[in-house]
């Protein structure tokens, strides 16, 4: 605790020493100016975890510490990620297989740019990050305090920008906004940001206007498939909702799971616990997950077929022929990383859909998903996001 | 044998044994209760007589209060009573075996392999195995377990079964395969680590009728096999060589012994991941009360394992209302500082 509020303080107190520093004298390495940018040379900003970043003018190497991030980069830079980005970490490889591919696919060059260990294990070696000569380095709000490769970074002097999802409903847009100010491209960001709370507003308005009961919904990870019990989306060990928790938490329905506590907001829930509460909705996260075959596959690559397949063994596990939900056949797949970037919206139209069938009858989730990626993408739309136990 | 019924030493020997029957049952009375309270606590809230009913299947109407019943609670309490008593009888069998009070199915690097096993399976891919991952994993775990104990007993042979060789070499084989598991964590993907990191912590979830029935199997099949030689095992306290004078196969004894204690643990950890610290306390607690009698000292580390993860699975339960708590966090850390009470205390009393 006394280390991380210490090293907090540090990384607060960096970008200010800096910033006397440049008032001093600027290095002659600033001195191209940008037309792009509004702003004068050195121009100073704050991220989402609340610290001032000192930036350059313009933003043309970075590296992405936070590889899950390059949805978001990916929508705001388009084809010009291709080239920004000289160095990433190896998460997105690790745990969101299929984008992985789909990105490398459409970006060959990527092949090139150093996959720098994972982030989340302290896998990243701060010395190879520099050796890139970033102009900016992008990272997670989580990483305060936990990735020592940052801190060795932010003492090197290299800006860092920490971005954030905890919040779906908020923070994806806000770090968007931001990453528009870093790369001046403000109108771009603000185009694809109205955008998405257009979509999330649609929802929003619309269930703050409904009466009568509120639906009961459990969400829990596919990881290990039906045999096993995944995690379900509650609260992390101090008691703040994220991703999923929180996304549930903005809705108007109860989550069974929300009492669940564990790090990073995620826990199993006890089985007696689930069928005692007896949810009106359950569904099921699903992803590129390897490690167990049993697990439900959704995203770019995956087949609906097999998809309704794993989806439906899930009400065969013990106990769950009594469940309100099965009972219904209200049972779903979503793809799990929807709770976690820009493309919340898609889930949180899904979900209203399933929660509230006819008040919500007119939306096309997946449709918005699709027309999210031809407008904003550079990877076009495929494979199977969200499945029901009956074909439609 | 003396007649002399009145004589003292008779007298102090029938007091002992008296005592130690009723620790036996008092442990064994402790365990019962701690099983039924593991039945009569859950997030479900079950009134007892509904448990009961449940139990008896007497109310037909509430199905899934039969399945909390029978599905949940019951394999759930019966396997912490199995697993508990595997790794009390298994650690105090190593402790009497190797006559080193730190031998333990942990200490020896058993349950390491069987975590470096598991971890395999999910880093190679279950996909491959053409099992399910329910399958593969416990039959990765149980394989790599088995494979360490056949190890130390090559080992052993070659050096003719000194005990020293076989801890030494249990230490070693312990850090061989932790220092695999970490590499196998480095190299895998974030899906697999995490279940990597879960299974390393012990839990009871995913208990059934199955399991619990492999496992009881096994650790009736080692009970069997052990009590007979409680004589041979209470001589080796002596030393092997006052216990060869008495006509003891030492070395055929130690083999037969590790041989069958390191397949039930391997057995225990298989299904539950390691579950750290019971099969090194509840042997110390048994001795501690019962002394070097094999007659009692078997059963009783029995019924301390027992004793000690149902209890642990009850304060899981009520820990984290809702959630599931990895069971092997609070046996290491109830487990650990007590273990060091209870040395410093032994010493101050010796």
């Amino acid at each position: 605790m006394q280390r991380r509020r210490a090293s907090m303080a540090f990384l607060l107190v960096i970008p200010v020493l800096m910033a006397l520093w440049g008032g001093c004298g600027s290095p002659a390495s600033q001195t191209s100016q940008s037309s792009h940018s509004p702003t004068s040379t050195p121009r100073q900003i704050k991220d989402l975890a609340g610290r001032a970043v000192e930036l350059p003018a313009k933003v043309n190497r970075f590296v992405l510490m936070r590889g899950m991030g390059l949805y978001d980069i990916a929508a705001l830079l388009g084809d010009e990620v291709e080239e920004k980005m000289v160095g990433w970490d190896s998460s997105l490889q690790t745990s969101d297989r299929d984008a992985y591919d789909k990105f490398m696919k459409r970006f060959p060059r990527f092949k090139q740019v150093p996959l720098l260990g994972d982030s989340l294990r302290n896998g990243v070696s701060a010395e190879a990050v520099l050796a890139l000569q970033p102009d900016l380095v992008i990272g997670g709000t989580y990483m305060l305090g936990q990735t020592q490769a940052l801190e060795q970074l932010d003492q090197a002097g290299i800006p860092i920008v920490l971005l954030s999802s905890d919040d779906p409903f908020r923070d994806p847009q806000q770090g968007l906004m931001l990453l528009g100010e870093v790369f001046g491209k403000e109108e771009r960001a603000k185009e694809i940001v109205d955008w998405v709370n257009r979509e999330l507003e649609i929802v929003q308005k619309r269930m703050s206007q409904l009466e009568g009961p509120v639906p009961s919904i459990y969400v829990e990870a596919g990881n290990y498939g039906a045999e096993k019990y995944g995690n379900t989306f509650g609260s992390n060990l101090r008691k703040q909702r994220v991703h999923w928790g929180s996304l549930l938490a903005q809705l108007r329905c109860q989550n069974v799971g929300e009492d669940v506590s564990g790090p990073f907001g995620m826990g199993v829930i006890q089985p007696e616990y689930l069928l005692t509460r007896d949810p009106d909705v359950i569904v099921i996260t699903g992803a590129c997950w390897t490690a167990v075959p049993e697990s439900l596959h959704l995203g770019y690559g995956a087949d609906v077929e097999t998809a309704r397949q794993t989806l439906g063994k899930f009400p065969t596990r013990l106990g769950w022929s009594e469940l309100k939900a099965v009972r219904s056949e209200k049972v779903y797949g979503l793809n799990t990383r929807l709770g976690a970037h820009l493309m919340s919206f898609a889930a949180v139209q899904q979900l209203a859909q399933w929660l509230y069938p006819e008040e919500f009858k007119d939306l096309a989730p997946h449709q918005r998903l699709q027309e999210f990626h031809e407008k904003f993408m550079p990877i076009g739309l495929s494979g199977t996001w969200m499945v029901e136990l009956k074909e439609p | 044998m003396s007649q002399g019924s009145s004589h003292p030493i008779h007298h102090a020997y029938r007091q002992r044994q008296l005592q130690r029957q009723v620790a036996l049952v008092v442990v064994s009375l402790l365990v019962v209760c701690s099983f039924l309270l593991d039945l009569m606590t859950g997030p479900a809230a079950l009134t007892l007589r509904e448990i009961v009913r449940a139990l008896f299947l007497l109310d037909p109407a509430s199905h899934s209060q039969q399945v909390i019943v029978w599905s949940f609670r019951l394999p759930t309490a019966l396997m912490a009573i199995a697993v508990g008593a595997s790794l009390g009888l298994a650690g105090g069998q190593m402790q009497t075996v190797l006559n080193n009070p730190l031998a333990s199915p942990y200490t020896l690097g058993v349950s390491a392999a069987a975590g470096f096993g598991a971890a395999l399976v999910l880093v190679c891919g279950v996909g491959k195995t053409g099992l399910t991952s329910t399958m593969a994993i416990p039959a990765g775990a149980f394989v790599s377990a088995c494979a360490c104990s056949l190890f130390l007993f090559l080992v052993c042979r070659l050096r003719n079964g000194s005990t020293e060789t076989l801890l030494v070499g249990g230490v070693a084989l312990h850090f061989l395969f932790s220092s695999g598991l970490a590499l196998l964590q480095y190299m895998a993907t974030n899906d697999a680590l995490n279940a990597i990191v879960f299974w390393t912590f012990g839990s009871l979830q995913g208990a059934n009728w199955q399991k619990m029935g492999i496992l009881a199997t096994v650790l009736s099949g080692t009970l069997i096999f052990i009590l007979p030689h409680v004589w041979q095992l209470t001589a080796l306290q002596l030393g092997d060589d006052y216990a060869l004078s008495l006509g003891v196969d030492v070395d055929r004894l130690k083999l037969h012994t590790m041989l069958v204690v390191s397949i039930l643990t391997a057995t225990a950890v298989c299904f539950t991941g390691s579950i750290g610290f019971v099969g090194l306390v509840a042997p110390h607690l048994a001795r501690m009360i019962v002394g070097e009698d094999q007659r009692f000292l078997i059963l009783l580390s029995t019924a301390m394992g027992a004793l000690l993860v149902s209890a642990a699975a009850v304060l899981c339960k009520t820990l984290v209302p809702g959630t599931i708590f990895p069971i092997g966090i609070v046996t290491a850390a109830i487990g650990a500082p007590f273990f060091v009470v209870l040395a410093v205390w032994r010493r101050s009393t010796a």
